[in-house]
């Protein structure tokens, strides 16, 4: 069922006037400047100040005018964004435990997979070709710390790059 | 000392050498191929692919990116023209009489006169670009803290002021990009400011992780929001080449679009959206009587919103380079490709790295000529590409967005960074908040502290060294302007209503 939330206007302005109280907060043990120096805390503090009074006149906009933001929320959407969210948070978590090959890999068929992909010889195919390109241009080549894992494709790279493959 | 000539010959060195040539044309095809995607922006595309530069020569870098650039930009057409969807938003303007002229089975001659049309106003913006930026660096040289504390504030305020319906939210947009900013060590006094402990944090946010996740992920979701499809076509492109006739008749539009379009690029925030916006009404107004009609597909329509859109990619250089100011959200990422080589655009950059900056002026001509020759001979494998399932490159560009993030310091947190930039640009878009003046507050925001600081710390204090400087007070007041004539202007057309 699609719901709406409407006054999305004045929830952002509330949002932001806590960042800005949470700004003042934090920055009260920030050191003071020698000379004419306002100090640390003084720019995020500009900052936060001027976002505070902005989100008031938003929340002011909001509250006077006639037409008020409003979302329509559709479940099947919002699942659909969580799981295209969900994909890259679990490929950032479990790269560095599981490896760089079979982590993109996976990730790539799978999000292939579920954007409805279903030629299984093309998602796999493709998914181990861009992870292969991947690894070489920024493993090998940029020296980015891509690790292994549990699949050594460190030792079978070498091989295959005089064969030219890569 | 060196003449314009010795910066222009040391420039062709850099330039004129394998790999930078190479780097052009693969820029310029990664580009034709990107844009001529629907929904593919320019800017998207060189937020994903800035990675691919970091382990190259700042000359390097700069060649491919610009070649992405312009390329990306130009190729925008090609799907407006053959289904109606504007592969960038700067294309916008070229659907009104391109998708006409494909429906009258013309889209070969269309794509043909976008071609040409782009290449002029792409040249002429380099030359513009060439010839007034180093008298511009020249006098921002002179520029002291308080000058440059009132750039970054213009800046700010017309980036602001002219991306979006809501100056608010605009508003609010950069100042959040600021605040990102003074995430890790203090300018002046060198202690952690908001990191909570994180050894990483210390270091800053790195501002390249937040514009991938801006304009990569936050368009991703967009695009997995809506639904993912795929657009198709069957149009008769056999050939693109304009013929002489075509050639005469849009050659003063042609050319003064060209002109207009770099004047309009080169004001902060205004790209080639706006640009070719303009372009095309000054074109319907001077060719009124123009038959066909402007809209039911005439080719001066597609000429005047081509050349501006691409004259607009030289103007945004002119404050990148000479002020340290982007003109638009792709050269924001450009700045922030040099930044990670060590070296910050602004008038300096043009007596510490003339050949970098002539180079710039020479690849982004030969970028222009590429596009040229690859848009008349392969137009028609381009226009192939619209049918290119997207299932199977958003999840390349989603793993890219991840891996370019690590690539930039070799941690993880920049992608946890780039990721919640990603989700939260997405909400921003939703609820109409424009992303390109946060990226510009993540920018000018540490220009403005450190240089609002110094000018504190040299006066004792006192805010009179802004405000007896009479540069300084004029850029404020130009930036007092810029906020407050989107609403003067709107309580004067209320007035006239």
């Amino acid at each position: 069922m699609v719901s709406r939330v409407f006054r999305s206007d004045a929830i952002a302005a509330g949002l932001l006037v806590a960042l800005s109280a949470a700004v003042f907060v934090v920055s009260a043990d920030f050191p003071t400047g020698r000379g004419g120096d306002p100090g640390a805390a003084f720019f995020p503090r500009l900052i936060a100040g001027t976002i505070a009074i902005l989100a008031v006149g938003l929340l002011l906009k909001d509250l006077t005018t006639d037409e008020r933001a409003a979302h329509e929320i559709d479940p099947t959407v919002v699942r659909r964004l969580a799981v295209v969210v969900a994909f890259p948070a679990l490929y950032i978590f479990v790269m560095p435990i599981v490896g760089f090959p079979l982590t993109t890999v996976v990730f790539l068929a799978g999000l292939m997979w579920y954007s409805g992909a279903r030629s299984i010889p093309i998602v796999l195919g493709s998914s181990i070709g861009v992870m292969f390109v991947l690894y070489y241009l920024f493993g090998v080549l940029f020296q980015v710390p891509l690790p292994d894992g549990l699949v050594p494709i460190g030792d079978v790279l070498p091989v295959v790059i005089p064969v030219g493959l890569i | 000392m060196p003449s314009v000539i010795d910066f222009f010959a040391q420039g062709a060195t850099l330039v004129f050498e394998p790999l930078a040539l190479a780097l052009i044309v693969v820029g310029v095809v990664i580009g034709l191929t990107m844009g001529s995607l629907p929904g593919m922006t320019a800017t998207m595309t060189v937020a994903v692919l800035v990675s691919f530069t970091f382990g190259m020569e700042p000359v390097q870098g700069m060649m491919l990116l610009l070649g992405i650039y312009g390329g990306a930009l130009y190729a925008g057409s090609i799907p407006a023209i053959l289904i109606r969807t504007p592969g960038t938003p700067s294309a916008a303007a070229t659907v009104f009489d391109g998708f006409p002229l494909a429906e009258q089975g013309k889209a070969g001659r269309a794509i043909g006169i976008a071609t040409v049309a782009s290449f002029v106003g792409g040249v002429i913006s380099v030359v513009f670009l060439a010839v007034l930026a180093p008298q511009i660096a020249t006098v921002a040289l002179a520029f002291r803290s308080p000058e440059n504390f009132a750039i970054a504030v213009f800046g700010l305020t017309i980036i602001a002021s002219i991306s979006g319906d809501s100056i608010i939210k605009g508003l609010i947009s950069g100042l959040l990009g600021m605040f990102l900013a003074t995430v890790g060590l203090d300018p002046n006094l060198g202690v952690p400011r908001f990191s909570f402990g994180v050894e990483v944090l210390t270091a800053g946010i790195e501002f390249i992780a937040v514009m991938i996740g801006l304009f990569g992920i936050a368009e991703g979701l967009a695009r997995y929001r809506a639904g993912i499809d795929t657009d198709s076509v069957e149009q008769d492109l056999s050939t693109v080449r304009p013929t002489l006739g075509d050639l005469k008749n849009i050659s003063n539009v042609t050319f003064g679009s060209g002109v207009v379009g770099a004047f309009i690029g080169a004001i902060p925030g205004a790209g080639g959206d706006i640009a070719s916006f303009v372009t095309y009404n000054e074109a319907k107004r001077w060719c009124s009587n123009a038959v066909p009609e402007f809209g039911e597909g005439n080719v001066l329509g597609v000429a005047a919103a081509e050349s501006g859109n691409n004259a607009s990619t030289g103007g945004a250089l002119i404050p990148t380079l000479t002020l340290g100011i982007p003109g638009d959200s792709v050269t924001a990422i450009l700045i922030g490709a040099l930044l990670v080589h060590g070296i910050r655009p602004g008038p300096g950059l043009f007596e510490s790295e003339p050949g970098l900056v002539y180079a710039i002026f020479i690849g982004f001509f030969l970028v222009y000529v590429v596009i040229l020759i690859l848009g008349l001979v392969g137009a028609r494998y381009w226009a192939r590409l619209i049918d290119f399932p997207s299932m199977y490159l958003w999840p390349v560009i989603f793993l890219l967005c991840i891996v370019g993030s690590i690539a930039l310091r070799g941690n993880l947190l920049d992608a946890w960074v780039m990721l919640g930039a990603g989700v939260l640009g997405y909400f921003m878009r939703m609820d109409d908040y424009p992303l390109a003046p946060m990226v510009l507050g993540l920018i000018l925001g540490p220009i403005a502290e450190s240089n609002l600081r110094r000018s504190l710390q040299v006066s004792g204090g006192s805010l009179e060294v802004i405000y007896t400087s009479p540069i300084a007070m004029t850029i404020l007041l130009f930036s007092a302007i810029s906020l407050f004539l989107p609403v003067i202007r709107r309580r004067i057309r209320q007035y006239r209503m």
